[in-house]
């Protein structure tokens, strides 16, 4: 296991000055957020206040009206298709849903990439597919069933063995526990802890769960009118020294 | 003014998807000659379009024949030329009615099975999953799909074509009462092989057509269920529309002497 390790002079992903808007409706107005080497950052926000499109924007699903995103250092929005898709190789991202391919079973979706993109031998994909799913807390007897007769939060597991599949550098993390019970919030988000220290990863969760984000965070911002108007440690949130954040924590409307 | 003005709109947003679709269509196209390839994905469409669509296409160009045999048999005894029903039937079959009726089946069950797929992978975020895992949706699932139909309808027409000339075989000498070698000698001296053969790039072009009108229509569907079932509704009326203005079109094109 790679020993967590936050290297504060290494940004991954920097936002810089990001405007998105739909129509008249402005999600992002000048957006700034840098997330270092090694951290695990969660943002945290109402519904509908962009976090999904920050998300979005940061994977290239989606164009910027003005501003910056840099990975790595390098300008997503000047990627060509080539280094967009050559990029994304170094990326994990687990979907709200799972996004798991309804045609295909489970291990050929935890495979994937390695099958269709490392172009790797069809059994050695399965036996690493297999070993994610135990990574994931699924057993070998799940590797052959079809997504359609799997449970939510087997889906979450087999979505996040998809994700970490290839080993990321980076892990984006999209409302995790949403849709789950207790019980099984709380055991993805041990999963999520122990993939991403394992893998030595950067992760940056969107969520509006507190009690997922204070298991999950080195660093919590908080995302309100398309900025960011919050950022602390997760022991902060008891005393966020703001109206709003401390009205989220609580669930106060006003 | 008013009037005017929605005519205007619905003109600008016509050109648009006229554009955005010739775009999308030529994407689609030089995806087919760039790496990476996905040659077993290819192969499991032209599986699904070709041998799938086979019992409907067969059943339909058999129907079509015998009853073709039928009405100009009977059309034709009203001025003593029953001789040329076999002549109609390979005919009619060959440049029209194997070409069209096998494209339109195949709109009705392929373009609307492409279109509620993709239209179901769009909206489940599965078309974003496939780019997050460093794959190209237009090479992996979009060209596959175009370059199958474009490749495996002449074959189904080839099919449809023997299997109509068959059915009218069948009317003529078992309810007409034909020499069956009369028949066949009639059907072989009117086969020529320019008609097949237009049939054939018919058939092609078909194929491009219901094909690229179900990735399109899958691509860009938007909202959920509701969203899914139009884009599946569009995709066949559009290319059933299409299919039909197009056949007019090539046989301008080909027989306009």
């Amino acid at each position: 296991m790679v020993e967590k390790k936050i290297i504060k002079n290494e940004p991954v992903i920097e936002l810089k000055k990001v405007s998105k808007a739909f129509g008249s409706k402005h999600v992002l107005s000048d957006c700034d957020l840098t997330i270092y080497k090694g951290e695990s950052v969660v943002m945290l926000g109402q519904s509908g206040m962009g976090k999904s499109v920050s998300l979005r924007l940061m994977l290239g699903l989606m164009d910027v009206d003005s501003g910056s995103i840099k990975i790595n250092g390098a300008e997503i929005s000047n990627f060509t298709d080539e280094q967009f898709y050559k990029n994304n190789k170094k990326i994990g991202m687990l979907f709200q849903n799972g996004a798991l391919f309804d045609s295909m079973s489970v291990w050929e979706n935890v495979a994937f990439a390695l099958l269709n993109v490392e172009k790797m031998n069809p059994e050695i994909a399965k036996k690493i597919a297999i070993e994610k799913l135990d990574d994931v807390g699924l057993s070998s007897k799940v590797a052959d069933m079809m997504p359609a007769e799997l449970s939510g939060g087997m889906k979450k597991r087999v979505g996040l063995a998809r994700a970490i599949a290839t080993n990321p550098e980076i892990i984006f993390f999209d409302e995790p526990t949403t849709g789950l019970d207790p019980i099984m919030s709380d055991v993805i988000n041990d999963l999520i802890v122990r993939c991403v220290k394992q893998l030595g990863a950067t992760a940056l969760t969107i969520t509006h769960d507190i009690a997922s984000a204070k298991k999950i965070a080195d660093r919590i911002v908080m995302l309100y009118n398309g900025k960011i108007i919050w950022d602390g440690k997760p022991a902060d949130l008891s005393h966020p020294n703001n109206e709003y954040v401390e009205r989220f924590v609580k669930g106060i409307a006003s | 003014m008013e009037i005017i003005r929605k005519i205007g709109v619905m003109g600008i947003n016509f050109i648009h998807a006229v554009w955005q679709f010739l775009v999308f269509f030529m994407r689609a196209i030089h995806n087919f000659f760039s790496p990476p390839f996905y040659p077993k994905v290819l192969l499991r469409h032209i599986l699904e379009i070709g041998f799938y669509s086979l019992p409907v296409v067969a059943l339909t160009a058999l129907f079509s024949g015998m009853v073709l045999a039928l009405q100009s048999y009977s059309g034709f005894s009203r001025f003593s030329a029953e001789g040329a029903v076999a002549t109609v039937v390979v005919i009619a079959i060959t440049r029209e009615l194997g070409p069209v009726f096998a494209g339109l089946m195949v709109a009705g069950r392929i373009g609307a099975t492409m279109a509620a797929s993709i239209g179901t992978m769009k909206v489940t975020e599965q078309i974003d999953a496939l780019k997050t895992l460093s794959t190209n949706p237009f090479k992996y699932i979009i060209s596959p799909r175009i370059l199958a139909g474009i490749l495996t309808l002449p074959f189904l027409v080839l099919i449809a074509d023997i299997i109509g000339i068959f059915g009218g075989f069948l009317v003529g000498v078992d309810v007409l009462g034909f020499n069956p070698y009369v028949y066949i000698k009639n059907t072989y001296n009117s086969l020529e092989m320019m008609d097949v053969f237009v049939g054939l790039v018919k058939a092609s072009a078909f194929g491009a057509i219901i094909t690229s009108m179900g990735c399109y229509y899958g691509y860009y569907t938007e909202g959920g269920a509701d969203g899914v079932g139009k884009s599946t509704t569009n995709a066949v009326v559009i290319s059933s529309i299409l299919i039909l203005i197009s056949n007019y079109v090539l046989t301008a094109l080909f027989f306009n002497k």
